[in-house]
């Protein structure tokens, strides 16, 4: 499994399509604005950095899976690859 | 020998973000055996540019694409759905890279020892 990280919406936008059915998606950094647009459309299973939403003062107005930074180590080792998308 | 894939995602231009990547790519070819592929915005690194009068004549870095099988790169991969969507297939780009299809191309990084995402 491949985890995918990314660190701006615009990250995600360019890149989500080069994830592959089973791959983990994660929402670092500025990424996580993606979470504060309504037509943000989040693909299942997404996931989002607690801290980061929280230094950013967002309120989801997405359901995600929200992981503390110690998860995301869990999940780097984890899968195979880890792929900064930026 | 260890399979290192690099991923080439920036744009070219004004950052030297994607030169510096390119100079990664042949550092890595010196000890692993490498493969590289172009997605997203990256793609738009294969276009030779087209120097402007009132713009500083700017180094085209991608001039050292073609000298990718000297360093033994062979493997040079592109998304084809950014290819397309980019409209490369028009323009003049500098090495023929092999189309990969988005659902392709998870089997190429899940294929390689390492992967470096730039």
């Amino acid at each position: 499994m491949v985890l995918h990280t990314f660190n701006s919406p615009e990250a995600f936008a360019n890149h989500n399509q080069s994830t592959a059915f089973g791959d983990q998606l994660l929402l670092i950094e500025d990424g996580v604005f993606c979470l504060a647009d309504k037509a943000f459309n989040p693909p299942a299973g997404l996931l989002a950095l607690k801290e980061d939403l929280e230094l950013r003062g967002i309120t989801p107005v997405h359901t995600v899976e929200l992981i503390s930074y110690k998860q995301w180590v869990s999940l780097v080792v984890q899968n195979q690859h880890t792929l900064t998308w930026t | 020998m260890k399979q290192l894939l690099f991923i080439q995602s920036q744009r070219p231009g004004s950052t030297i973000t994607a030169q510096e990547s390119f100079d990664a790519l042949l550092a890595g070819s010196a000890f692993a055996e490498v493969s590289v592929v172009f997605v997203g915005e990256g793609v738009l690194q294969l276009v030779i540019p087209q120097t402007l009068h009132e713009m500083p004549p700017r180094k085209a870095f991608n001039a050292g694409f073609s000298a990718m099988p000297d360093f033994d790169i062979h493997k040079v991969y592109c998304c084809a759905a950014s290819f397309r969507e980019k409209g490369l297939d028009h323009q003049t780009i500098r090495v023929r890279p092999e189309l990969v299809e988005s659902d392709a191309l998870s089997k190429l990084w899940l294929n390689a020892d390492s992967v470096l995402c730039f």
